[in-house]
C-alpha cells in the first residue's frame, strides 16, 4: 500500500501556483513600466516609474489572511523620484532601464518555467502523461 | 485594464516618436542652407514636442508627439552679396540649424529607437515563455 499524500501537500501546490501566477502578472506590469520609461527616454520633464511587485507580494504573504491578500494583490506603477535628472527634467537613465528590462525579462521567464513544471507535476499526479 | 498587448503598444509609441524625431532632424539637415522658405523667410529649425501619453485607469500608455515646434532663435548672418536672398547690405540670414547638434540628436534618436525595439523583443520573449506553459 502506497503512502497517502498529505492533504496540505496538495493545497500547498495550488498555493504556489497562485503565487507564481501573481508574480508573473507583477513582472508583466513591471515590464510595462520599464518600457514606458524607455519610450519616454527623450520626453522633457518625465520621471521614471517602476512597479515594486516583490514588495507587494511580500506584503500579501505576510498578511494574516494570506489567500485573500494574494488574490487581491495589486501592482501599481509608482513614480520614482530618485536618481539624477537631466537638464530637461527627464529622470530616465536608459542604460539602467535596459538592465532592469533584461533582469525582469529573465525573472519572468524563470517564474513561467517554474509554473510550467508545477503543471507538469500536476499532470503526472493526474496520470495524464 | 491593460490589454494582452499593452507592452507592444507602449514600445510602438516610443518607436513612432523616435522615428518622427529622425524625420524632423533629416528635414532640418536637408534645409540647413535654405535661405528662403514658402513664407519668404529663411528655414527655421524644427523640433518634435514629446509628452507622456495620458493614462487611462492608471494604465501606462507610452509617449506621444503633441506637435512640431519651430526654434525661434535667430539664424546666422553672413556676407554674401551675390546671393539672390541677400539684403541691401549684402547679408544673408542662414537657417538656425546647427548640423552638429542635429547629428548628435540623430544618434540619440536612433539609439532610443533601438532601445524600444529591445523592449519589444523582451515583451515577445516573455509572451512566448508564458505561452510555453500551455505546451
Amino acid at each position: 500500500m502506497g503512502r497517502r499524500l498529505r492533504r496540505e501537500t496538495i493545497v500547498g501546490m495550488f498555493d504556489s501556483i497562485t503565487l507564481l501566477e501573481k508574480a508573473m502578472v507583477g513582472a508583466g506590469r513591471r515590464h510595462d513600466a520599464l518600457s514606458a520609461n524607455v519610450a519616454n527616454a527623450n520626453t522633457p520633464g518625465y520621471r521614471r516609474v517602476d512597479v515594486d511587485f516583490h514588495g507587494a507580494l511580500n506584503a500579501a504573504l505576510d498578511s494574516s489572511d494570506r489567500d485573500k491578500a494574494l488574490a487581491n494583490v495589486e501592482f501599481t506603477a509608482e513614480q520614482d523620484g530618485s536618481g539624477a535628472v537631466r537638464e530637461d527634467g527627464n529622470g530616465v537613465d536608459i542604460d539602467r532601464e535596459m538592465a532592469s528590462l533584461t533582469e525582469n525579462n529573465l525573472e519572468f521567464q524563470a517564474i513561467a518555467g517554474v509554473l510550467r513544471q508545477q503543471f507538469r507535476t500536476l499532470e503526472t499526479v493526474i496520470g495524464n502523461r | 485594464m491593460s490589454g494582452l498587448f499593452g507592452p507592444f503598444d507602449i514600445s510602438a509609441s516610443g518607436m513612432a516618436a523616435e522615428r518622427l524625431r529622425m524625420q524632423v532632424i533629416a528635414e532640418n539637415l536637408a534645409n540647413a542652407n535654405s535661405t528662403k522658405g514658402a513664407d519668404g523667410l529663411p528655414y527655421r529649425r524644427k523640433t518634435v514636442v514629446l509628452q507622456e501619453a495620458p493614462q487611462f485607469d492608471s494604465v501606462l500608455a507610452g509617449v506621444e508627439a503633441t506637435g512640431i515646434a519651430e526654434d525661434a532663435r535667430p539664424g546666422r548672418r553672413v556676407k554674401d552679396p551675390t546671393n539672390p536672398d541677400a539684403d541691401k547690405d549684402g547679408f544673408v540670414t542662414l537657417p538656425n540649424v546647427d548640423s552638429v547638434t542635429e547629428m548628435v540628436d540623430l544618434i540619440t534618436s536612433q539609439r532610443g529607437f533601438e532601445a524600444n525595439v529591445q523592449a519589444m523583443n523582451d515583451a515577445k520573449q516573455m509572451f512566448q515563455k508564458a505561452l510555453d506553459i500551455l505546451r
